[in-house]
């Protein structure tokens, strides 16, 4: 609800930044992001995003009137979960499922927790886990890039399904996809989440305007690393399987866009690194043990139910490093202020 | 010495043109209204000279107050404002006869002993950065302390008081750190400036006499973070400077001095006037537009904002801003974002404190030490969601500190 | 014979009734008794066996539980209680499994987790504190219908969402969605259902000595 007051007490200069500006800037990095993905399967990606966008905004009108409250324009959180949810689908997907994820992200994920700033979940991990898991061969199955696919309606009889790389890695064998096809996003999966370079280079800018922080990011490749070193899937050799547990799946864009949401994640610097590590190890966890194989927005939603306690445990071990909070439990513990 | 805090804000700091102009005085005013304690010591339509005591000090609230011009005592009365709630001033009309006194009749004096004694126990002087009198600090090292630094910092912006008395007024600055030093017998002696004054066209020093002058860290906030220990004590400028000025002449120092800018304010500049001249007065004095937005006392981050000219200058004040615009802004709902969280210099949870003090929940506000804030006022800049945060967590510490005040005292009584 | 005010009388007593049923709903409001509904409420033939169940064990029990002296201790009470609803499981039981045969492997451990439902023992401890204003038999009554609708309400669309079929008969030949049948959406659903009862609870009590806990 906005208010405009006179500044009356302290301190009586502001940042420049508002909520719009700081949105804005995840925005400028969207279309970069959906920029490969057009050069590899047509123009069947915007439609997907312009109807990810139609429904997202569309419910979130629909909740603000149903709670008598104006529906504020310049809220765009809307739309930053609006154009996460086609990222995670593949290209091929057909639109209801797309409408159904955004649907659903919006209605049950948000609102009722109490919209912006009050949502314990990510809502596009749980748009996208509720698709996986009522109809998993649309939203698993990926075609080859390259091959444009046609607009408007179900994919063409003549296009392939390939297996993915996260597809090899389940069954303990070696992807074949050579470094550069990596970097650029030349192998099959889901549409944001191949390129890395862009996403590396997306993440930087972001990073440098001080939107996301690398504690999170961080932990997340810590997580899977230390885990793929330990207990690799392949047999050629454990930095092999380092290298392709984290450039398969989504872990390089759940970590870097997923998992960073300022809302859902804890506050305080050394609970953020422990976020990121349980998030790698629960998407290890689910890569092993489930049969998925995009599984981190999963590990996302468990981990992100631990939030408030996340917290606690970082300000216990700020007491014990003594840099300011105090040991003692209660008021009545302490035997009165000391240093009052 | 050690750098204070590695956390906190980049504020673009607005100094020049208040920080090149030389220092102003006053000191012709028509009335002074000197902040006074239950116990006063003069009586109305009574004659008092500069320097005489006018009541004594209470403490921990007041210290003892000084008379800055000639004059005679006219009432006491208080002010209706949310600083000065509660406190009462004596109004003080002048005689006519005070003169401005040349700073360089300090040059060359000699400064004894007993004379510190004598200012350190009889002269009122209040050390800002922990708000401790002198006397108090000086009590609690009886044997002398390892390292003196002086607070010259000024890391608020347009504020630059202290440092204009380091560039103009070198030669009594020497005088009152040699003072300093002599008192408390330490062994190595700093100046502590503020690393990064934006462009100014004057070059601060960088020794003074026989004493370095340090640039502490580019962040704000730096003084309010400044802690002494046992083997470092910081002194405000100001206690420096009313130390030896109180010392070498015998008698109560009573005047401070005040930066006056802001864009509605014709001549910026430091102006050194007596203790409790009002506002107004001083605002006409340096000029300043028809259209007035707001006024603030103090600086930007942690002053407080004044609808009436009436109101004293005291000791503790550090500027006066007049901007031509009213200042407005669009508050909105938290959103979680957690940049509150990333500038506090003293590493507290801002965003768990505003959440449990809309709940009242003591507890949990005792876990996240929400006594230990500063007041620096970093969280509230940097919030999107223009906020209020400062003004929350102040009125939770308060709620807080009461608590356990009472609880202690609950155990003392079992 | 009936004059016009006692005719709308009774209309509003049934409107008020009906109300309560959902305003009062120890699951909506109350919270209680979770688990059962969420794993059990997945067909709609499950859903009925279960509440009926229900049903016989709990109008017996808040009658004779009316009658315990009130200074009882708490335990105690509880004790008794189980011990009684024992007792009755056994008719229950048997004809759970009578009309309803084929769903004995779904509803499983459920049907004997009746016996410890907390909403027996929470209103077992509320009837006998607060007498002489509510009639055991009503409270009961009320209480067992308010279960009976919930569960059916959330069988009825998890079944036609989830498998697209309604008390086992296909409709309109549409497979449904699997994930509905899963816990998760139970609980989603009962939110929204219990978002709609709060609203409803809001709207019908203007004053607070009516609405009870």
């Amino acid at each position: 609800m906005k208010r405009i007051q006179k500044l009356t007490k302290a301190p009586f200069l502001r940042h420049d930044g508002t909520i719009r500006s700081f949105m804005g800037d995840m925005l400028v990095v969207m279309p970069f992001l959906y920029a490969m993905p057009l050069f590899f399967y047509g123009f069947r990606v915007i439609k997907s995003l312009l109807i990810s966008i139609i429904f997202c905004y569309g419910s979130d009108m629909l909740c603000y009137r149903v709670k008598k409250g104006k529906f504020d324009f310049s809220d765009m959180s809307a739309l930053i979960t609006a154009s996460l949810i086609p990222l995670m689908l593949p290209a091929s997907v057909e639109s209801w499922v797309i409408m159904v994820a955004a649907v659903f992200a919006i209605l049950v994920a948000k609102h009722p927790f109490g919209a912006l700033g009050n949502n314990p979940f990510n809502p596009a991990a749980v748009g996208f886990c509720f698709v996986a898991i009522s109809w998993p061969e649309k939203v698993f199955s990926f075609t080859k890039p390259g091959v444009w696919l046609n607009v408007f309606g179900k994919i063409g009889e003549d296009v392939k399904i390939v297996n993915t790389m996260a597809d090899s890695l389940m069954n303990n064998g070696r992807p074949f996809t050579k470094a550069m096809d990596i970097f650029s996003g030349n192998h099959a999966g889901a549409m944001g989440v191949t390129c890395i370079i862009v996403l590396l280079a997306c993440a930087g800018f972001l990073l440098y305007r001080k939107t996301i922080n690398y504690q999170i990011p961080l932990g997340v490749v810590v997580g899977i690393a230390v885990t793929a070193f330990l207990f690799p899937r392949i047999t050629t050799g454990r930095f092999e399987s380092i290298w392709f547990e984290l450039t398969s799946g989504m872990a390089i864009f759940g970590a870097l866009f997923l998992a960073t949401e300022p809302v859902t994640s804890p506050k305080h610097p050394y609970a953020k690194l422990i976020y990121g590590f349980l998030i790698g190890i629960g998407t290890m966890l689910f890569r092993f043990y489930g049969k998925m194989e995009n599984c981190l927005p999963f590990a996302l939603l468990i981990v992100n139910s631990l939030t408030p306690f996340l917290d606690k445990i970082g300000m216990a071990i700020d007491s014990y490093v003594d840099r300011g909070f105090r040991k003692e439990k209660t008021i009545k513990s302490a035997g009165g202020a000391k240093n009052a | 010495m050690q750098k204070v805090t590695n956390r906190g804000i980049h504020l673009s700091q607005f100094k020049e043109p208040a920080i090149s102009a030389p220092i102003k005085s006053i000191s012709n005013v028509n009335c002074v209204y000197l902040p006074v304690s239950d116990d006063i010591c003069v009586s109305v339509s009574q004659n008092i000279k500069k320097g005489d005591l006018v009541s004594n000090e209470i403490l921990p609230e007041h210290i003892a107050s000084f008379a800055s011009i000639n004059g005679k005592a006219v009432a006491v009365r208080k002010f209706n404002c949310e600083k000065f709630k509660d406190k009462m001033f004596l109004k003080v009309e002048t005689d006519g006869t005070n003169q401005n006194e040349n700073i360089d009749r300090f040059n060359g004096r000699e400064v004894t002993d007993s004379d510190l004694y004598f200012a350190v126990n009889c002269c009122g002087i209040i050390n800002l950065t922990d708000k401790k009198t002198l006397k108090s600090i000086y009590e609690s090292y009886p044997d002398g302390v390892k390292n003196v630094v002086i607070d010259a910092v000024d890391d608020e912006p347009y504020v630059s008081s202290k440092i204009s008395q380091l560039l103009f007024r070198k030669n009594q600055v020497e005088s009152a750190v040699d003072a300093v030093q002599r008192l408390f017998r330490a062994q190595n002696v700093e100046i502590a400036v503020y690393g990064k004054n934006g462009d100014v066209s004057i070059k601060l020093p960088s020794k003074i006499g026989k004493y370095p002058v340090t640039a502490y860290n580019k962040t704000y906030p730096v003084s309010r973070a400044m802690k002494s220990d046992e083997d470092t004590v910081y002194i405000c400028l100001s206690a420096a400077m009313s130390l030896y000025y109180a010392a070498a002449d015998k008698k109560a120092w009573t005047s401070t001095i005040v930066t006056v800018a802001g864009d509605a304010v014709l001549e910026p500049c430091n102006i050194e006037v007596p203790i409790g001249t009002s506002i107004g007065d001083i605002l006409s004095f340096c000029g300043v537009k028809k259209n007035v937005g707001t006024v603030v006392l103090g600086g930007c981050m942690t002053g407080y904002s004044v609808d009436i000219l009436d109101i004293p200058v005291l000791k503790s004040t550090k500027a006066i801003l007049a901007f031509e615009s009213e200042l407005k802004y669009t508050s909105d709902e938290c959103i979680g974002c957690g940049r509150c969280v990333d500038v506090c210099p003293e590493n507290l949870l801002p965003y768990y404190i505003y959440r449990y003090y809309l709940e009242d929940n003591k507890e949990r506000l005792y876990k996240l030490s929400a006594d230990k804030c500063i007041e620096c006022g970093c969280c509230s800049y940097i919030c999107p969601a223009k906020i209020d945060l400062r003004q929350y967590i102040r009125n939770s510490r308060r709620a807080l500190l009461k608590e356990m005040r009472q609880n202690e005292e609950d155990t003392k009584a079992n | 014979m009936h004059s016009p005010t006692f005719l709308k009388k009774t209309l509003n007593n049934t409107k008020k009734l009906l109300t309560r049923l959902i305003s009062e709903n120890p699951i909506l409001i109350g919270g209680l008794s979770l688990g059962p509904i969420v794993a059990i409420s997945t067909s709609l033939k499950t859903g009925v066996s279960l509440s009926l169940t229900f049903a016989i064990i709990f109008v017996p029990i808040i009658i004779i539980s009316s009658f315990l002296p009130v200074k009882l201790s708490k335990s105690l009470r509880l004790i008794i209680c189980s011990l009684l609803s024992c007792l009755f499981f056994v008719p229950a039981l048997y004809f759970a499994q009578t009309i309803f045969p084929e769903v004995n492997d779904k509803v499983g451990v459920f049907l004997p987790l009746m016996v410890v439902n907390p909403i027996i023992s929470f209103k077992s401890e509320q009837i006998s504190r607060i007498k002489n204003k509510l009639s055991p038999a009503l409270e009961s009554l009320k209480i067992s219908f308010g279960f009976t609708l919930v569960m059916c309400t959330v069988s009825v669309i998890r079944e036609i969402i989830g498998k697209g079929t309604i008390w086992d008969k296909p409709i309109f030949n549409i497979s449904g969605n699997v994930s509905f049948l899963l816990p998760f959406m139970g609980f989603i659903i009962i939110g929204f259902l219990a978002a709609a009862a709060k609203k409803v609870r809001l709207k019908y009590y203007n004053n607070d000595e009516e609405a009870e806990g």
